[in-house]
């Protein structure tokens, strides 16, 4: 026993020296060559991904009654993860930086995530399985072509209400940078559909049968028709790859080597919180995610998708939405609590919002709307823990879509009342400028930093959307030491032309300007580099 | 706050071999500290850049990649929902199933199979069947066929049938002066066959006529608390006690329901006005009209967030040639459906007003709450049609909903004869069904 414990104490001995050494290799540089990373590194082979799926009334519950996921509070904030040192969200298998980054053109908006798949209705369209899960009626069908969609409707006293929010809302996501599948507005007789030999049907009590013609015409009785005898549908196509179940909005996939981030801390889900607030999507729960097990580049990976948004902008797929959707969480103690012993009279501003009488608009309105108040059917861990920085990074994006561009994009879903649809641009113009105004108070809003001229130079959101007046900057310039992150200011260097220190540095030497417009807490601290020969924007930090 | 953390990868080697060293035994802590310790620096030696930091970062997940398994109460509500456990129980195997409740108030919790089928005829016939017996020996027989769409939702038709053996309802003596103290049972066997036809000539309003026939049976009440009405009562007190024929029902009907959603009404109206003529067989022992208004409006607050629903009904008989009503064929008040502070058939006679006032308001998207106060009276004369003399109560209660349908209604009422808690799996107000036999 002896010289096995002399062998221990020294092998531990040997390990602890070893540990000064290894704090030095292993302290982390504040940037790497590399940064700001604009895309992550291609995805590592994912072949142990498999189908699983999510229980929707589970997740409901125990993000109810639980905090599922790292929850990061005001005394405890954690920062946002896959990002990159511009607090950018890098290009992954999750986001891809689409209109802030490059203005899509109004008709690449249009187009959103492509046009060339629309159902080909030049030979039968053949019903392969009735849809059963979900509350709205619908059909899995194969066009002319082979290609698959799912097919869903409007409810009868609402035509155009869900048919209309699907297709816009998958664009407005596809522009904002998420992976969502092509909608399209698709209008066919009951005379162009057969029933595949092969087509089943669920029924009630998950039994599969045959499916018959009176299954297609009662799918068929729950849907509106046009004057003219014809259905107006939604046609999802087909996502492509292997469906391999939801995702969560806290934790990792623990069979997917790609996803290392827990989503709670995901920028690209936490900011998700506002673009929901703006086109009314609080039914973005976990079963209306969709995890797709592709292969691109000859690698196969894990890619993931928004889908089904029939139940925005003021529709709940098969009715209008509930007035407290949005306002109120499906159960909450406190607000039950309030409306249980006030008998009532506690009455919150958003039961008292106008809703116009327009069937194909649902309860879509932008006069209560409070970006910040704003909540989702039940918590969502991503949502909880959206910080300023991230609703920033959110809101910088929903301001980029102009006047033109939201009309642009609501035209796409093709009303035939001309009110619904000015409705619908007027709710979301209103609703960009609540959020941009919110938002861009929380923090400094600087951004699109650049050195021309040698200025430094950036947009002031706020300024440049009007929610505030030109404002002057106080600047601190420092020499910043990448390895200690240690600043060392530069005497007298106040402005924003670059000091001369800074122009003649050696290269891959570092520098920090740090920015306030007189609040304190609100900084931005914007950190350059000298790379050959040019000094590069590396990094920004916030503070508020 | 600040955002000066720039973490991509979100590691979670070290808690893994810290795990690991505790498995182990003491012998291996050394392997197994030093293998911690080259884990990360093979991963930073290969990581001098963001991109190697994450791709270190994968390649360490990929080391311990396991099934995404959900947990076992995961598990058990997905394959709850799945395998449609909820739909087998209520839809049944091949088309039987179990029906719980729906006796006559204060006949004990009931259950007995059910047989139902809705895909008849293409889905435009129903067809259901049930027999159920309580805990206090009540039993109840019923058959039905529906056609509730036909002809593209232009006529509907109903053939009803059904057999009540109920062992003790409550009687306390005719009119309104009837004493709480005087409280008897009887029991009634009755057995009515009823048809109804009509027609929607426009959205929400439907015309129809119906006839029916019924069987009575009477007896004398098993209740051991309480006397045997036979024994309290005279036949000239309690009319129809001695004698006890069939009677031959014709009515027509008409309904105008523009309720938002029946299942649970935020606004909207229901109103019923039916007229029955009954008829005594063999021989008119007893004839009578009947008129039945019942009238139900919701009118929405704040979004229907808050509702007050207004609920107003009234009985009005018209005895012919000299006859009666026998008080088992009259309306009566109290209970969970209008006079909540009283008991079930607390009054009887020949007429019948009542009136509820609720003011819900949402607690939740689950549930509501109300606040409620109901008045009536019973009485003798057409001349008492007013609101003099009425019985009144309040009282609170909770709705419990899902997707707006109430499916569980809890209401707790205070009278000057004490307070009642009612369970009931119904939406109050508005469900009058156009039937024969007084006891649905």
């Amino acid at each position: 026993m002896e010289p096995q414990r002399s062998f221990i104490h020294k092998a531990v001995g040997f390990t602890l020296l070893l540990i000064p050494f290894l704090s030095v290799s292993m302290t982390a540089r504040k940037f790497y060559d590399d940064d700001p990373l604009k895309q992550e590194p291609p995805p590592l082979r994912a072949d142990k991904v498999e189908q699983r799926r999510i229980s929707d009334a589970y997740d409901l519950f125990s993000n109810t009654l639980s905090k599922r996921g790292e929850r990061a509070t005001v005394k405890k904030p954690i920062p946002a993860r896959a990002i990159n040192t511009l607090g950018e969200v890098p290009d992954n298998s999750w986001f891809t930086n689409r209109h802030y980054k490059q203005q899509l053109s109004i008709e690449e908006l249009m187009r959103g995530p492509g046009d060339q798949n629309a159902p080909d209705t030049s030979g039968p369209l053949t019903v392969v399985s009735a849809k059963t899960e979900g509350v709205t009626p619908g059909f899995l069908m194969e066009d002319a072509r082979g290609r698959r969609y799912n097919v869903k409707f409007d409810p009868l006293k609402n035509p155009e209400m869900a048919t209309s929010a699907d297709v816009i809302v998958s664009k407005f996501f596809y522009a904002l940078g998420y992976n969502v599948p092509e909608n399209y507005i698709f209008t066919f007789s009951r005379g162009q559909l057969r029933i595949a030999p092969t087509a089943k049907l669920k029924t009630k009590v998950g039994k599969r049968r045959p499916m018959t013609e009176r299954d297609l015409t009662e799918i068929l009785l729950k849907a509106p028709k046009l004057p003219d005898g014809r259905y107006r549908s939604v046609a999802s196509f087909y996502l492509k790859g292997k469906n391999v179940g939801e995702f969560r909005y806290y934790g990792t996939r623990s069979d997917d080597p790609n996803d290392i981030v827990p989503h709670e801390h995901r920028r690209d889900l936490r900011g998700l919180r506002v673009f929901c607030a703006w086109l009314g999507h609080d039914d973005s729960r976990a079963i209306n995610t969709l995890d797709m097990l592709v292969e691109e580049n000859g690698v196969q990976f894990v890619k993931h998708h928004l889908i089904d948004f029939g139940a925005t902008l003021g529709s709940d797929s098969y009715r209008p939405n509930s007035p407290a959707s949005g306002n109120v969480y499906w159960f909450a103690w406190s607000s039950a609590a309030a409306e249980f012993f006030s008998l009532g009279l506690d009455v919150p501003r958003w039961m008292r919002a106008h809703y116009p009488k327009l069937p194909a608009v649902g309860r879509f309105e932008a006069e209560v709307f409070d970006p910040e108040k704003w909540v989702p059917f039940y918590p969502s861990p991503a949502f909880d823990n959206c910080f300023p920085d991230d609703a920033f990074w959110a809101a910088k994006q929903v301001m980029a879509f102009s006047d033109e561009e939201i009309r642009a994009l609501v035209k796409t879903g093709q009303y035939t009342d001309r009110r619904a649809e000015d409705w619908i641009v007027q709710c979301l113009i209103k609703r960009r400028d609540k959020i941009g105004k919110a938002y861009f108070a929380k923090v400094l809003p600087l951004d699109r930093f650049e050195v021309r001229d040698g200025r430094l130079t950036f947009d002031d959101l706020a300024v440049k959307h009007k929610f505030s007046g030109p404002r002057d900057y106080a600047v601190q310039w420092s020499q910043f030491d990448n390895n200690t992150e240690q600043k060392t200011p530069l005497a007298g260097e106040t402005g924003l032309s670059v000091p001369r220190a800074v122009q003649d540095a050696a290269e891959g030497e570092y520098f920090a300007a740090n920015l306030n417009a007189g609040d304190k807490q609100k900084t931005v601290t914007v950190y350059l580099r000298k790379m050959a020969g040019q000094l590069q924007v590396v990094g920004v930090d916030r503070t508020w | 706050m600040s955002n000066r953390v720039h973490d991509q990868s979100g590691r979670t080697g070290h808690s893994l071999f810290c795990c690991r060293v505790q498995r182990k035994g003491a012998s291996k802590v050394v392997l197994a500290l030093l293998t911690a310790l080259a884990f990360p620096i093979a991963m930073f030696a290969q990581a001098d850049s963001r991109a190697g930091q994450i791709e270190a970062a994968r390649k360490e997940k990929a080391q311990i990649l396991k099934p995404d398994e959900a947990s076992k109460a995961e598990r058990a509500m997905l394959a709850f929902r799945e395998k449609k456990l909820m739909e087998r129980v209520s839809a049944g195997i091949g088309g039987f199933r179990l029906k719980l409740g729906g006796l006559v108030q204060g006949g004990g919790f009931a259950l007995g199979p059910e047989y139902y089928r809705d895909d008849l005829a293409d889905g435009n016939l129903l067809f259901r069947t049930a027999a159920q017996a309580s805990i206090k020996g009540y039993q109840r027989y019923d058959l039905q066929f529906n056609a509730p769409h036909f002809a593209r939702n232009k006529l509907f038709f109903e053939l009803f049938g059904v057999h009540h053996d109920y062992r003790g309802i409550d009687y306390y003596g005719p009119g309104p002066d009837s004493k709480r103290s005087s409280r008897t049972d009887f029991r009634i066997i009755d057995t009515s066959l009823d048809g109804m036809f009509g027609i929607q000539p426009i959205k929400y309003l439907k015309l129809g006529v119906s006839s029916g026939y019924l069987w009575t049976t009477l007896g004398p009440g098993e209740d051991s608390r309480f006397a045997s009405t036979d024994k309290v009562f005279t036949p000239a007190e309690a009319i129809g006690l001695d004698a006890r024929p069939d009677f031959l029902r014709l009515g027509t009907f008409a309904r105008f329901d523009y309720r938002d959603n029946p299942g649970g009404p935020r606004s909207g109206g229901d109103y019923l006005v039916q007229y029955d003529r009954y008829r005594s067989r063999p021989g008119l022992v007893y004839e009578f009209r009947r008129l039945n208004v019942d009238l139900a409006q919701y009118i929405p607050i704040f979004n229907k967030r808050r509702v007050v629903a207004l609920h107003g009904r009234t009985v009005l008989t018209y005895p012919d040639n000299n006859t009666a009503v026998p008080f088992y064929l009259q309306p009566t008040l109290g209970g969970g459906e209008d006079l909540r502070g009283f008991r079930p058939f607390r009054f009887y006679d020949n007429n019948l007003l009542v009136v509820n006032g609720e003011y819900r308001w949402e607690v939740f998207s689950g549930l509501d709450m109300a606040l409620f106060a109901d008045g009536g009276k019973v009485f003798h004369r057409h001349a008492d049609l007013n609101f003099r003399n009425m019985e009144a109560d309040f009282g609170f209660g909770f709705r419990f909903n899902v997707r707006n349908n109430v499916f569980l209604r809890i209401d707790t009422a205070f009278s000057h004869e004490g307070f009642q808690v009612w369970f009931k799996f119904n939406n109050v107000f508005g469900d009058e069904r156009i039937r024969s036999s007084r006891f649905q």
